[in-house]
Order: C-alpha cells, then structure tokens, then sequence
C-alpha cells in the first residue's frame, strides 16, 4: 500500500505566529500529534507534540511562544507514491514520528507513526 | 516476537510530586515520551507528553502544578509475554501510545515506536526509544 491511500483529508495546519498554546488546543482538537505550519501557500516547518514538550521543559510560556520559534524548520517530506513499509522504515531509522506528504507542492496531509502501524498490523502481508 | 524482546532499557521513572515542567525537562533529556509515576515505592500510574500537550492546551501553571494533577492513574498493563502484534492492535484500538510491562514490577514502558519495530522488523536490533 502507498502513502496516498492514508492522506488526502485536510492536513492540521496553522501560521508561524500563532502561540504554543493555541496550536495545543489545535492539535487536541483534531486528535493529532502534529500540526503543519504554512506562511502563505508554502509548508515552512511542522510542530509536534515534542517540540511542546522541549518547550514545556525549557520553561517557555506557551501563551506567549510562538510556533515558530519551536517548529522544525523545512522538515523533510515524502511522496504520496511512498509504499508504507518504506516509509515506515525510514521513519524508524530518522527518528521521525510524523512525515508530512507532498506532492507537487501541494501538502496533502501528514502520516504518523500510528497510521503507518494501523497498516501494517490491519495487513501483515504488506 | 514477544514484548519482552523489545524492552532494551529500565524505564524512566519520576514522584506524582514533581512539577510537570520538571517531568517534561525528564522526558526531554532522556528522549523518551512517558515517564512511569511512582508514589510510597510502588508503580502508580504514568505521565506521556499527551498529557503533557493537555496540560499547556488547558492553560495550566505546567511550573507549580504536579505531576499527579495529570498522569495516568492504574493505566492498562501487560505482561512481558504479550505477542506484539495482539499489543499494536490493543494500541490501535484504544489509542494508546504507551504500553507499561509489568511482571511483579514495572519493566519498561515501550512506546508505539518500539512496537513498530516489533512489527516490521522483528529480526532487527535497533535502540529504540
């Protein structure tokens, strides 16, 4: 199974200015781990749930730190023609829990650890 | 592959007292995502940076306020002898993402990552975190 089969729904997304706080909440709401940060039409970095955790750690008040400056900058990505096992594995060996998919520069949406997992348990002859 | 084979390190552990700031600070330097909570000695529940994400989206003083304001109390447990694949559906099921092992005491708690590796690779020795 490829990547384009997991994505294609509306990618979590927010700007680079909002507070740590609101992508929080955002994030919580959607019941994701991660949230996509656009400037404009272009994808400039992604924030997780552990770039939260540094900042929690680091003492940063998150009503008042901004996105972008906790945000991994210009984060690798992947292709919807990606075959989930590949994906999986390289996600393993970077450290990744969560691969924004692009295509054309289009995001179409990021896949997390869990969904990758969900496949490959639903399907062990992938 | 059992989820025995996939415990490679002691889990982090930390007090119900501790500031969720000082717990994150925990989770941050050891590269781990959940810390299990002890209270009079024993395993009492665990604390995971979604509690940790809940706890900054509800505005909370994450400073002053204690660990034990937001864990996880007598959490789901699992034997070392468990099957990764009957665990990553538990996983999947319930949205969990934290599975503590437990055989007379806590011996780690394995994240949906480690379970993975289980999953795709099970030959394949890796230090998971």
């Amino acid at each position: 199974m490829k990547l384009h089969g997991l994505v294609g729904g509306r990618a979590e997304v927010c700007g680079p200015e909002t507070t740590l706080q609101d992508a929080a909440d955002a994030m919580l709401e959607a019941g994701v781990g991660s949230i996509a940060v656009i400037d404009g039409p272009r994808l400039t970095g992604i924030l997780t749930e552990r770039d939260l955790l540094r900042a929690t750690a680091d003492g940063a008040d998150p009503s008042e730190e901004l996105v972008r400056d906790w945000m991994t900058v210009d984060p690798d990505v992947t292709s919807p023609e990606s075959e989930v096992r590949d994906a999986a594995k390289w996600m393993l060996e970077i450290g990744y829990r969560h691969l924004p998919v692009m295509e054309d520069n289009e995001l179409l949406g990021i896949v997390s650890i869990k969904d990758l997992l969900w496949v490959l348990v639903s399907d062990k002859d992938q | 592959m059992r989820l025995r084979d996939l415990i490679s390190t002691p889990p982090e552990l930390c007090g119900s007292h501790i500031s969720i700031a000082q717990a994150a600070k925990e989770m941050a330097s050891a590269g781990v995502g959940s810390l299990g909570v002890i209270e009079e000695g024993r395993f009492a529940g665990i604390i995971t940076e979604r509690d940790v994400l809940e706890a900054v989206a509800a505005g909370f003083d994450v400073e002053s306020e204690p660990v034990r304001c937001c864990m996880t109390r007598n959490p789901d447990v699992f034997s070392p002898d468990t099957d990764v694949h009957q665990a990553a559906t538990f996983l999947l099921e319930t949205g969990y993402r934290h599975l503590p092992v437990v055989e007379d005491e806590l011996l780690g708690i394995l994240s949906i990552r480690d379970v993975l590796v289980g999953v795709i690779d099970p030959g394949r020795v890796i230090d998971v975190q």
